[in-house]
């Protein structure tokens, strides 16, 4: 056999059970729900094979010129994903930038040991990093406690089951997908360009914004898609965190699946995020080239 | 020194940041010892009676402050999901690692959108994944259980293997494969004696990662697991739906305790070799 | 095959091949045959460079030849060609008359000294020098015995049980050469193997390779971009450029007789002038520069018309101290004058613009040092000392 074709053989069968595993569990279950959301749903739930684009129509309704089966109150709650999405994203980040810089400064020992420290809470299960902050918010959990310590019991914010608590939420929950690409790309800024900047006659509020902002915006927005996704999709934090007064689009997913039993909106409902999420990707990758650089811790 | 306020400043903040990540985790662990069984908030005493109802010893409580109604329901939910974790471990590590190989050292006309498809389960939201699967696994007229939960993490942990070992080949410069085949080496000799001791560390890493990742998984395995398969995750996540009472401070003790003796033991051994 | 019948260079330069060649050369048996050997890359931007465009050259076994070409002139290229690591698009390479193109890199008898060095950071010394004996399945005593005599090859006997990032550049070096020799190929091949040491142990290095090669018996092939190295160590050098060989020959031949203005250029210190013939009787030939300065040299081929271009080594031009032996004189103003140690440079423009360096050795005291720049100075140079090149199509 000659060496190019024994390098085909050993290649076709690196790639063989991987292409198995994505066409048969990935690419066709996608294909699969992709036909659903636009089927009829069934009366008692199940689907009936016709055509039926109205489970768009319900969300996106007036834009596809189906008034009838518009419903604003899907619009409005995948808006409001997008917006706590968004706000998640700014918290994280400005939770993380600074410190960020900081365990870049610190000196080499000190500094893996802190990194060491950012990662563990990560590798700490979802659920009891949720239950940490609902032991925390709920009605007589440790903040309302704390105010009462201090007297000012009256004055305590009733934050679960909020819109500020699933921020809370989904933040604590995903701080490491900031901070590591933020921390990757501060720590490669040479400190020398800072002095050049400041050497050069800029204020250090110059410096950041000419020299450490524009080159550390690629952890920046590597950080924010990192956050962004799995923020926009969560169903654990706001059904826990959010209950039934914030709901997000994940927990009306979930509830057309397991609830409602209409599977066809819910995959509907799924297409959309898929949609928007891989815009978001495309346009990250358009601007940085690569989407596996956009890698999770 | 003029930057000191500011470096002050940035140490507060970090200490503030690291306070932050750790002192929900502390507060679990403190009421865990708590003896209140009425307030679980107000502290009253120091206790082992919730770790010990969880692991099925004697206490003094009533059987109605317990959610673990009995520790074989909860032993359980632990077996199923290390029998996940364990197959779905040892099959995305295999799959990830052969394609990693195959992305990194061959070039192939598809090799870009094998990329892209290979990180697109990772960075998709899990509920998406999870609908698909489900809708998917019921037209196939399976029925749900630990069998389609194993299918359905290896899936997008083979995606994590193959990032992490990705990471590792792109760091290992080809001349090492090179010379192996330069003095005589084929290529099956070449992988096992110089390629596969020199990402082993990465393989080894991302196997650690699935198996965090998928004892961790939830969303998607709320989906398809059927009803005699619920995994830790799962079991949890119902008790919450349910209320809160003390003992779940004890369960998530001892299940923190495992991932970060977990994750201790893999980021050391990555801090050791390099 | 006897080497006259493969060697392409005309006769009157093998006589000064054969006079600097080591005893064993004249005799000795082309190993490696490479033939119209092209290969393209694509690059990123979507256009293509040709690496190798059309080479043709002969290895003789038992040799050191160099191949020494700026960066980016394909040489590396043709070595991993030769190692197995590149394909050819077009063109073969035979080892004793068979072709190469189906055997892959671990069944040809060649071993390679990579840049990097290559050294298994997982194994020890002696693991990385037994490593082809390993695969090949040598006895474990006999695989000892050889890796020991291997080591001690090199002066690195009792560093068996260290890892590779124990050892300093040179040790690590020493061990790559070690691990690719005992394996005893038909030809090594060594990729820039000096680079990345400093100056002095660079120059040592050069005389141990040498030397070595004389002790082991195999064909060495070296890749450098380094002409002083290439002088020192090279029984033969292969000047290549822009994919292509432009003279292969012995060091002296190559320094003395460049065929064109690129290796005159590239090899030593030079004054290359363009010029045009004007006058020709017998083996003597006078030329006008451009910048209109006269010359003389010697040159059979040459009728007045022809463009050439002259090289002048600085060191064949003296400076005129009255004491001389006569020569033919040129003037000029002294512009520079820089001091490197051994030697001065005395940089010199003359009346038409033209600009020469003389060499001047440096003793201290001598008249040359006491030059002031400004000053007019007289040069003198023998004609057997101007090499003459015809001037590439414009």
């Amino acid at each position: 056999m000659s060496p190019r074709s024994s390098r085909r053989w050993a290649l076709a069968g690196l790639l063989t059970p991987a292409t198995l595993l994505l066409a048969g569990c990935f690419l066709v279950p996608l294909g699969i729900m992709a036909t659903y959301s636009v089927l009829s749903p069934g009366l008692y739930g199940g689907v009936e094979w016709e055509f039926y684009p109205y489970n768009y129509g319900r969300v996106l309704g007036a834009p596809l010129g189906d008034a009838e089966e518009f419903d604003p109150v899907y619009a409005g709650i995948l808006l409001r994903s997008l917006r706590l999405a968004a706000v998640t994203v700014v918290v994280c980040l400005c939770l993380c930038y600074p410190a960020a810089f900081w365990v870049s400064r610190l000196p080499g020992a000190r500094k893996n040991l802190v990194l060491f420290l950012v990662t563990l809470p990560f590798f700490a299960n979802l659920i009891i990093r949720v239950y940490a902050w609902m032991l925390v918010l709920r009605p007589t959990g440790v903040l309302t406690r704390a105010f009462d310590a201090v007297g000012l019991g009256a004055h305590a914010p009733d934050l679960m089951f909020t819109e500020g608590a699933v921020v809370i939420g989904l933040a604590y929950v995903l701080l490491p997908f900031m901070f590591l690409p933020l921390y990757a790309s501060i720590e490669k800024l040479d400190p020398a360009l800072l002095q050049a900047s400041s050497d050069l006659g800029a204020s250090p509020l110059q410096g950041f914004l000419r020299v450490t902002l524009p080159l550390t915006a690629p952890g920046i927005l590597g950080g924010s898609v990192l956050v962004f996704i799995p923020a926009f999709g969560n169903f654990v934090v706001p059904a826990l965190m959010g209950g039934a007064k914030v709901m997000l689009v994940g927990n009306t997913i979930e509830q057309q699946f397991l609830a409602a039993r209409n599977w066809p909106f819910g995959a509907a409902l799924a297409m959309l995020v898929l949609g928007i999420i891989l815009i978001a990707m495309l346009a990250y990758a358009w601007r940085f080239g690569r989407v596996d650089g956009a890698v999770r811790p | 020194m003029n930057g000191a306020p500011a470096s002050r400043w940035l140490g507060a903040w970090g200490v503030g940041f690291l306070a932050l990540l750790y002192v929900p985790i502390a507060l679990i662990f403190v009421y865990s010892f708590n003896s209140n069984v009425v307030n679980m908030m107000a502290w009253e005493g120091f206790t082992l009676d919730w770790y010990r109802s969880i692991l099925g010893l004697p206490t003094q409580l009533a059987k109605s402050d317990n959610y673990v109604q009995s520790t074989a329901t909860l032993l359980a939910a632990v077996r199923n999901s290390l029998v996940v974790a364990t197959f779905a471990t040892l099959v995305s590590t295999a799959i990830g690692t052969a394609t990693a190989l195959a992305i990194a050292r061959h070039r192939f006309r598809l090799r870009r959108l094998y990329q892209g498809l290979l990180v697109l389960p990772m960075v998709m939201p899990d509920i998406v994944l999870g609908i698909a699967l489900l809708i998917f696994f019921v037209s196939l007229g399976l029925d749900l259980g630990l069998h389609t939960i194993i299918a359905g993490h290896c899936v997008f942990l083979s995606s994590y293997v193959f990032v992490v070992v990705s990471t590792r080949l792109a760091g290992m410069a080809t001349d090492l494969e090179e010379a192996s085949s330069d003095l005589g080496a084929s290529p099956w000799v070449t992988f096992r004696r110089v390629t596969l001791p020199q990402i082993a560390p990465g393989i080894a890493g991302g196997a650690l990662l699935a198996f965090i990742i998928s004892m961790d998984d939830l969303v998607i395995t709320y989906f398809i697991a059927g009803v005699d398969s619920a995994t830790l995750p799962l079991f949890i996540y119902g008790i919450l739906r349910r209320g809160i009472k003390p003992e779940i401070n004890a369960l998530a003790m001892l299940l923190l305790a495992f991932s970060f003796l977990v994750a201790a033991t893999g980021l050391w051994l990555r801090s050791r070799r390099q | 095959m006897r080497t006259d019948r493969a060697d392409p260079t005309p006769d009157l330069e093998k006589t000064s091949k054969r006079a600097v060649a080591s005893p064993s050369f004249a005799q000795s048996q082309t190993l490696l045959h490479i033939r119209g050997a092209r290969r393209r890359f694509a690059t990123p931007e979507g256009g293509e460079v040709v690496a190798l465009d059309s080479i043709d050259l002969d290895v003789h076994a038992n040799e050191f030849l160099t191949l020494l070409g700026p960066s980016g002139c394909g040489k590396t290229t043709l070595l991993r060609a030769i190692a197995g690591f590149e394909a050819l698009d077009a063109g073969s390479i035979a080892l004793d008359g068979q072709p190469l193109a189906d055997v892959p890199p671990y069944r040809r008898p060649f071993n390679t000294v990579f840049q990097s060095y290559a050294l298994f950071p997982h194994l020890c010394v002696a693991d990385n020098v037994g490593y082809g004996l390993d695969v090949a399945g040598v006895p474990r005593q006999e695989r000892n015995d050889r890796v020991g005599e291997a080591l001690a090859l090199v002066g690195l006997a009792g560093l068996e049980r260290r890892r590779p990032r124990q050892l300093s550049g040179g040790q690590q070096q020493r061990v790559a050469l070690a691990r690719a020799l005992v394996n005893r190929p038909r030809l090594l091949l060594l990729d820039e193997p000096l680079s990345a040491l400093d100056r002095h142990l660079r120059q040592a290095m050069q005389m141990e390779l040498k030397s070595l090669q004389h002790r082991v018996g195999i064909t060495f092939l070296v890749v450098t971009h380094d002409q002083e190295e290439a002088l020192v160590m090279s029984d033969r050098i292969a000047v290549m450029q822009g994919g292509r060989v432009q003279q292969v020959g012995a060091p002296g031949e190559i320094y003395d007789r460049p065929v064109n203005r690129f290796v005159a250029g590239f090899i030593g210190n030079s004054n290359l002038l363009s010029a045009r013939v004007t006058e020709r009787s017998g083996d003597r030939v006078t030329l006008a520069s451009d910048g209109g300065l006269v010359l003389h040299a010697c040159h059979h081929d040459l009728t007045p018309g022809d463009r050439v271009d002259v090289l002048l080594r600085p060191e064949q031009l003296r400076i005129d101290d009255g004491t001389a032996p006569s020569g033919v004189a040129l003037e000029g103003t002294l512009e520079t004058s820089v001091f490197v140690g051994a030697d001065r440079h005395l940089r010199i423009a003359t009346a038409g613009g033209d600009r020469l360096t003389a060499l001047a050795r440096h003793v201290a005291g001598e008249r040359e040092s006491r030059l002031v720049v400004g000053e007019r100075v007289r040069v003198t140079y023998l004609p057997e000392g101007v090499h003459v090149m015809r001037s590439a199509a414009p």
